[in-house]
């Protein structure tokens, strides 16, 4: 069982320093448009290597919070998603702010984010234990049927064209392929290149893909300052606002378990969890047609799921070693980096480790609170750099980020050359995400398949004997079942409506 | 901004490479790659025994982490680095004699040019703490007598693999499904979940769960009686003719002046010889082991030999 208290010793000068630089730096990094929070905490990997293994961690999920939070200040202001974790807010936040109201809508946005990160706080210090208990009957079955499970779900996120979204997921486990392979140290797909034994490394990649990509797309608009709306927002008016939450106590608690829940599926992560909390929060409504024109029912939605989905992705993590979704994947390799190896081990034997993070993220949650409250105003300054001085700065940094990782020129080249390949991506309505889980995730899919085969001497019978793999790969063949039939439906009601359409014109 | 950017990056290339005068060496701090992730015994000797050398040669060494590709990502930095002295390679043979050799690599260990060993690692053959075998004689003969059913962990084409070719020889064959796992934590990980019934792994890393009662030790895989575990009697005294050494040795560019080889060697040996070195080699369970150039070379060109030997015999060796 673990010590609760041991929590308390993140609670020093210099951790609270480095939380509060934590926790304000990712809610520049959020509050910036384009900028996600993947990438706050890509910037920050580096600087952590330095640190502490202790230290380290804290300030990743320090920055992890912030940014996610952070992306709340643009989206309601601009209309701009700081982050994909906000589009949904951006749905009644910006039309609140228009009305002039956008210290409300902040207020709204900002004591969400704290209830959804507080909910989840609980979910991570109660379930992480006992899934870590579970954790030692995860073997080469349990692990590829994990993966198999994981890579269903890439079919619903890819909800605009399922086509794409699979040749981004291919691509990735392609790419994955590369190198010496992980079961037998035999050489692959790499040309004679010495410098691609080591196959493509997951963070040059996850690094340029997400922010080269972010900077070229906005390229095309670099002179055109952010349009800033006047906003008032003082500490009297957010207190104001929090009392309100007692009529949405239904909405706070069920956003929440649905940012815990999706967070909690490796792959899916907060990106996803607030649309789907705002649509269920729009269809629980009564006055579903107030949605889409500032109800704080859509705002406290998207807001409290994309928070409670921070502690869902930290879950499997902790305890299995499998990050909820990029921002995690980036946490594991500060773990490793660290020489600490997350995986079924890692509560047993780096429990003091797990404590720190779960004090760190308690106390980053009241940070985050206190300080967009009292430095909203100071936030929104940082819109105010112009673009064309901002980008390269950041292309910079990452530069050395990608260097500094393995001190390899070619892991830079790798940064640059993805990060045309998702300019592409992005150009062509490709989702990233696929390509980077399949980067991640073919990789271990080829090894515990080949062990698991190897394990039942050449055939695949075993996995009939283990209920935890038959139950993934179950979930994983539903999932690809009701996405397909879901995908259908709405195709038939679409082409229905048209019929409808044109049955009326021609009457 | 693309040309201006790669403009810049060049411009740094060409800083970092701006030759260095024989001179008074070591002018600048030296590296020490080491081709593992931190926290290994390979990274943890190197760091310790770099942060002893600090006040016997006037500049630091740094160690840098480039992992990946079975340890010869970071080997192929320092083989294409200049052989000044101020790069160098942290290796054992397990690795760089044996992964060249597998993957065809553009090098092998006599690319480099060694300049000493600096500390010697355990290697222990455990099984789970419920198993039925007690003593390593028990658990091989078993292994002998009913070929195929009992499943060793172990890295393909990599050191734990020769370890079991190594054993495997000595006994006059041996036959196990061989279950994959890299690195000590994702074999102690098989053992533990009941994924393999035996395999060899790193002492260090092992003593936790023995501690615990988890896993059990039934011999050391060294050629004499670990320090550590003066109790656990070595395969050797068991009968077994079969012993590998985690021999951490530095190895720098070839072509790299020897007076600086001979004030790096001198600077190992001193350091070496220092008590708190030895001390803090112990709490990682690592016994200090100077060798100059020529015993360093005869050694790892025994182990190299053994390697090729067991490689051929196996047909590992296309």
């Amino acid at each position: 069982m673990l010590d609760y208290s041991h929590m308390f010793t993140v609670i020093t000068p210099f951790n609270m320093l480095l939380m509060f630089l934590g926790v304000f730096g990712g809610l520049v990094v959020g509050a910036m448009p384009g900028l996600t929070s993947t990438m706050a905490v890509a910037l920050l990997v580096p600087i952590t290597f330095g640190m502490d293994v202790n230290q380290g961690l804290v300030m990743l999920v320090a920055v992890y919070i912030g940014s996610i939070s952070g992306g709340l200040v643009s989206a309601a202001l601009l209309n701009i998603p700081g982050t994909p974790s906000s589009v949904a807010t951006t749905f009644d936040a910006y039309p609140m702010a228009k009305r002039g109201e956008a210290g409300k809508a902040l207020g709204y946005g900002v004591f969400a984010s704290f209830l959804g990160g507080l909910i989840s706080f609980f979910a991570l210090a109660v379930l992480s234990p006992l899934l870590g208990a579970f954790a030692l009957r995860f073997g080469p079955y349990e692990y590829f049927s994990l993966v198999v499970f994981t890579l269903s779900c890439i079919i619903s996120i890819s909800d605009k064209s399922l086509t794409k979204g699979l040749i981004s997921a291919t691509l990735g486990m392609i790419m994955a392929m590369v190198g010496l392979s992980e079961t037998d140290s035999v050489s692959r797909f790499t040309f004679g290149i010495m410098d691609l034994q080591a196959g493509f490394a997951v963070m040059p990649v996850l690094i340029g893909m997400y922010a080269i990509s972010q900077i070229l797309k906005d390229v095309e608009e670099i002179k055109k300052p952010f349009n800033l709306v006047n906003v008032n927002f003082s500490a009297r008016e957010f207190f104001q606002v929090a009392l309100t939450f007692t009529r949405s106590i239904k909405n706070v608690l069920r956003s929440s378990l649905i940012g815990v829940g999706v967070g909690i599926l490796p792959g899916v992560g907060p990106g996803l969890s607030n649309i789907v909390a705002y649509s269920q929060a729009k269809a629980a409504s009564k006055d579903p047609d107030s949605f889409g024109k500032g109800n704080p029912d859509g705002i406290i939605a998207s807001e409290t799921a994309n928070n409670a989905a921070t502690g869902g992705a930290m879950i499997p993590l902790l305890t299995l070693g499998i990050p909820g979704d990029a921002t995690t994947m980036m946490m594991l390799g500060a773990f490793m980096i660290h020489g600490v190896q997350p995986g079924p081990l890692l509560m047993r034997d780096h429990s003091e480790l797990v404590l720190i993070i779960l004090g760190a993220y308690f106390v980053s949650n009241i940070l985050m609170m206190l300080l967009q409250v009292y430095f909203i105003r100071v936030l929104i300054r940082a819109l105010t750099i112009p673009r064309f001085v901002l980008y390269p700065i950041i292309l910079g940094l990452c530069v050395i980020g990608s260097y500094a990782l393995n001190s390899s020129m070619s892991d830079v080249w790798v940064f640059m050359a993805s990060g045309l390949i998702g300019y592409l991506f992005i150009k062509r309505g490709f989702p990233l995400l696929p390509l980077v889980l399949g980067l991640i995730l073919g990789r271990m899919a080829e090894n515990e398949l080949r062990v698991s085969i190897v394990m039942g001497n050449g055939s695949l019978e075993g996995y009939l004997h283990r209920p935890i793999a038959l139950c993934f790969l179950g979930a994983a063949a539903l999932s690809v079942v009701y996405s397909l039939y879901s995908k259908r439906r709405a195709k038939m009601r679409l082409a229905n409506l048209r019929l409808n359409e044109s049955a009326t014109e021609n009457a | 901004m693309r040309k201006g950017f790669l403009f810049i990056v060049l411009a740094l290339l060409c800083a970092a490479a701006v030759p260095a005068f024989a001179e008074g060496y070591p002018e600048k701090p030296i590296q020490v790659v080491v081709p593992w992730k931190p926290g290994g015994g390979s990274d943890i000797s190197a760091r310790i025994i770099g942060d002893q050398m600090k006040d016997i040669l006037p500049q630091p060494l740094v160690v840098s982490n480039i992992d990946g590709a079975a340890g010869l990502n970071g080997a192929l930095q320092v083989y294409k680095a200049r052989p000044d002295g101020y790069t160098v390679l942290w290796e054992h043979p397990g690795n760089l004699a044996v992964a060249p050799m597998v993957t065809k690599a553009a090098f092998t260990w006599k690319d480099f040019e060694p300049v000493a060993i600096g500390a010697k690692g355990d290697t222990a053959l455990i099984v789970r703490g419920d198993s039925p075998f007690k003593t390593a004689k028990e658990a091989l003969d078993a292994i002998k007598a009913e070929p195929g059913k009992y499943r060793w962990c172990l890295a393909l084409n990599a050191v734990s693999h020769f370890t079991f070719l190594n054993i495997s020889h000595a006994l006059g064959g041996l036959k196990a499904t061989f279950i994959p796992a890299n690195g000590d934590k994702g074999r102690i990980v098989s053992l533990l979940g009941g994924n393999s019934d035996i395999t060899t792994v790193g002492y260090a890393s092992v003593v936790p769960y023995l501690q615990s009662g988890d896993l059990r030790i039934l011999a050391m895989v060294n050629t004499e009686r670990s320090p550590f575990a003066p109790d656990v009697p070595t395969l050797k005294e068991q009968g077994v003719d079969a012993s590998y050494d985690f021999l951490y040795t530095v190895f720098a560019p070839k072509g790299t002046p020897q007076e600086d080889v001979q004030i790096l060697t001198g600077a190992f040996q001193k350091t070496l010889a220092k008590p708190e070195t030895v001390e803090a080699l112990k709490q990682q369970s690592l016994t200090p082991f100077y060798r100059n150039p020529e015993e360093t070379r005869k050694l790892w060109q025994a182990e190299s030999d053994l390697y090729e030997n067991l490689a051929k015999e196996n047909g590992l060796l296309k």
